[in-house]
C-alpha cells in the first residue's frame, strides 16, 4: 500500500517475489509465533506444554526402551531425546507443507501477499517450537551430567541445514499440494513408517551391520545426525555433511526453477 | 509522479482440473466467464477465460466504477490489478502506491486482541508495524471499542468485529485503490460515520476502482464507469452513459429471451 509494502503486487512467478516475502518478516516471524501460542491458549501453562508433553513422551520411552532392551539409560535417553525432537521438526515441516496455500486460500484470493510469505511462516514456526522443546534435551543432558564438549558448536550448523532445506521442501509440497490434494495423504503414510525406519528409538550402539541400509543413504537419518551429534557433543560423520549439501544444493534450484516455471499459477489451483 | 493503472491485451484464463468434461460439453451458454477446452499434445485442459483483451488507460483523478452481471469479469478485473491474478497474456502496469479492499477482516486471529488484530490487519494491507503505530490512535478512536481493544477477538460481537476490520482497512493511504463492493460497516448509528471515513479515503486516493451493483455507491464515488460484457470492456465513459448503457443492455438481452 505504500513504498515499503515489500510484499504486493508482485508476481509470483518471479524470483524477487520470493526474496521480498523473506524481507516481509514483520509478518511471518509474527504470524509464526501466533500460530504458537494458538493451541495453546486459555491454557495455564500455555506454550509450556509443547516441552512439557515433549518430557513426558521422552521419559516414558526411554525408561521402557532402556528396560525392555537392556540399554543404559544415560546413553539411550540422551540420544532418544536428540533424535525425537530433531525429527519432529522435520516430520512437522513436512507434514505442514502441503497446507501451506489451501489453508490460507480465502487470504491468497483476496490480498496481493506473498504466498511464499505462508512457507515461511510455517518454517518459522517449527522452529520456534523445535527451540521449546530443545529445553528437554538440554535438561536431559543436565540431568545425565553428560560432559560439554566443542562438537556443540556444530550444532547451529545443523540446524541451518534443517532450516534451508525447510525452504525448498515447503515450497515445493505447498506447490504440488495444492494442485495434487492426494498428496497430502501420500506424504503423512510415507512419514509413519519413516518414523521406525529410521534410526531414532534404535541405533545409539553400535549400527548393527544389517541395519545399516536403513541409516547409510536415509536422508532423515543423515539430517538428524547433523542436529543429533553435536547434541550429544560428538561430530557428524563428513558423509552426512556432503549428502545434505548434495540434497540442500539440488533442493534449492528445483525450488527456484518450480516458482520461475509455475508460481503464478497456483492461486488459480485454491 | 502521478499514478496510472494501464490494460494492455489483458486476458486471464482460469485453468480448471478434475471436472467432468462431458457435463461441461453440454454447456453452451451460461452466466459467467467462456468455458473452453482444448485437446492438445500437452494433454486436454479446461479453462475459464474471465476477462479477454481488455485495454484500459486509468489516470490520476479518475474514479471509476464497474458495471455489469455476475460473472461478467469485474472482481476478475479488479484482482488482477491489484495483484491477486497474474495476467495470462497482456500486460497490467501501475505506477504508484497500491492497497485493495477485496474483503473485510481478512487474516484476523480469534484469540488475539483488537490491538494486535490491528497490526496483523495492517500487515495483510502490506503496511509495516511501525507504520501501523502511526495510526492507532485513530483507528481505536474511530472503531469505538475502548477498552475491548485489549480483549481478544472471540469476545468481540459481529458489529465490533467489522468496525475493527473497517476501521483499519480505511486507514490506508494509497495512491491506487481497488475496492469490491460497498464494505459493510456495523449499526445504524455507525453506518453514517463509517460513510464518511470510506468518502475520506477515496477523496484522498488518485485512482479508484470500485466494483458495485449499487446505483447509490457508483453515484457517490465514482465519475466514470465501466462496462464489463462477458470478460471484455464493453464501454469506459462518463459514469450517468455508461449505467445507461448497462441498462440498456440488459433490457435488450431481455428482450431477446422473451421473444425467443
Amino acid at each position: 500500500m505504500n513504498d515499503e509494502a515489500k510484499s504486493t503486487a508482485l508476481n509470483p512467478g518471479n524470483l524477487h517475489s520470493f526474496f521480498d516475502a523473506c524481507r516481509f518478516y514483520d509478518y511471518w516471524m509474527f504470524m509464526g509465533w501466533a500460530d504458537v501460542v494458538r493451541g495453546y491458549s486459555r491454557m495455564k501453562l500455555g506454550v509450556l506444554w509443547v516441552p512439557a508433553s515433549q518430557a513426558i513422551f521422552i521419559s516414558v520411552l526411554g525408561v521402557l526402551y532402556a528396560m525392555i532392551l537392556n540399554y543404559s539409560a544415560e546413553s539411550y535417553i540422551p540420544y532418544l531425546s536428540g533424535g525425537i525432537i530433531t525429527w519432529n521438526l522435520i516430520r512437522s515441516v513436512i507434514m505442514e507443507s502441503g497446507r501451506c496455500y489451501i489453508s490460507n486460500g480465502r487470504l491468497l484470493l483476496n490480498s496481493a501477499i506473498s504466498p511464499y510469505v505462508l512457507v515461511l511462516r510455517m518454517v518459522w514456526r517449527n522452529h520456534l517450537i523445535f527451540a521449546l522443546t530443545l529445553s528437554v534435551h538440554l535438561a536431559i543432558l543436565l540431568i545425565f551430567q553428560i560432559r560439554w564438549s566443542w562438537e556443540i558448536l556444530l550444532f547451529p550448523i545443523g540446524v541451518a541445514y534443517i532450516f534451508l532445506n525447510s525452504i525448498w521442501v515447503g515450497l515445493t509440497l505447498a506447490h504440488f499440494a495444492t494442485r495434487y490434494r492426494d498428496l497430502l495423504q501420500l506424504v503423512s503414510n510415507i512419514m509413519q513408517p519413516m518414523f521406525f525406519i529410521t534410526p531414532i528409538l534404535w541405533g545409539h550402539d553400535k549400527l548393527a551391520a544389517k541395519a545399516v541400509v536403513f541409516s547409510e543413504w536415509n536422508p532423515f537419518y543423515n539430517f538428524i545426525e547433523l542436529v543429533r551429534a553435536p547434541l550429544l557433543m560428538t561430530a557428524p560423520e563428513p558423509f552426512s555433511y556432503m549428502y545434505i549439501s548434495v540434497i540442500t544444493l539440488v533442493g534449492l534450484t528445483f525450488a527456484v526453477w518450480l516458482i520461475r516455471h509455475s508460481g503464478r499459477s497456483v492461486v488459480f489451483w485454491l | 509522479m502521478s499514478a496510472s493503472v494501464t490494460l494492455e491485451n489483458l486476458s486471464v484464463e482460469f485453468p480448471i482440473a478434475g471436472v467432468n468434461r462431458r457435463l461441461l460439453a453440454g454447456l453452451k451458454k451460461s452466466v459467467g466467464g467462456v468455458i473452453s477446452m482444448n485437446s492438445g499434445a500437452g494433454g486436454a485442459s479446461t479453462k475459464v477465460t474471465a476477462l479477454k483483451s481488455v485495454n484500459l488507460q486509468l489516470r490520476s483523478g479518475d474514479r471509476v466504477g464497474l458495471v455489469g452481471h455476475n460473472g461478467a469479469g469485474k472482481s476478475t478485473l479488479l484482482k488482477v490489478v491489484a495483484g491477486v491474478y497474474p495476467a495470462s497474456s497482456g500486460r497490467v502496469t501501475t505506477t504508484g502506491a497500491i492497497a485493495s479492499i477485496l474483503r473485510s477482516g481478512l487474516g484476523l486471529e480469534q484469540d488475539k486482541t483488537g490491538y494486535e488484530n490491528i497490526f496483523i490487519a495492517g500487515l495483510i494491507h502490506g503496511c509495516p508495524r511501525r507504520e501501523m503505530r502511526k495510526k492507532l490512535d485513530d483507528i481505536i478512536g474511530f472503531s469505538e471499542l475502548g477498552d475491548y481493544m485489549h480483549l481478544p477477538l472471540r469476545t468481540y460481537s459481529s458489529g465490533m468485529r467489522t468496525r475493527l476490520a473497517f476501521a483499519v482497512a480505511t486507514s490506508i493511504r494509497p495512491q491506487i485503490l481497488i475496492m469490491d463492493e460497498g464494505i459493510g460497516a456495523g449499526d445504524q448509528r455507525f453506518a453514517s460515520k463509517a460513510m464518511a471515513r470510506m468518502k475520506d479515503l477515496i477523496d484522498s486516493v488518485e485512482i479508484l476502482l470500485v466494483a458495485s451493483h449499487s446505483h447509490n455507491v457508483l453515484q457517490r464515488y465514482c465519475n466514470k464507469g465501466i462496462l464489463m460484457w462477458e470478460g471484455e470492456v464493453a464501454a469506459f465513459g462518463p459514469l450517468a452513459e455508461i449505467e445507461q448503457a448497462y441498462e440498456e443492455k440488459v433490457s435488450g438481452l431481455a428482450d431477446s429471451l422473451t421473444s425467443r
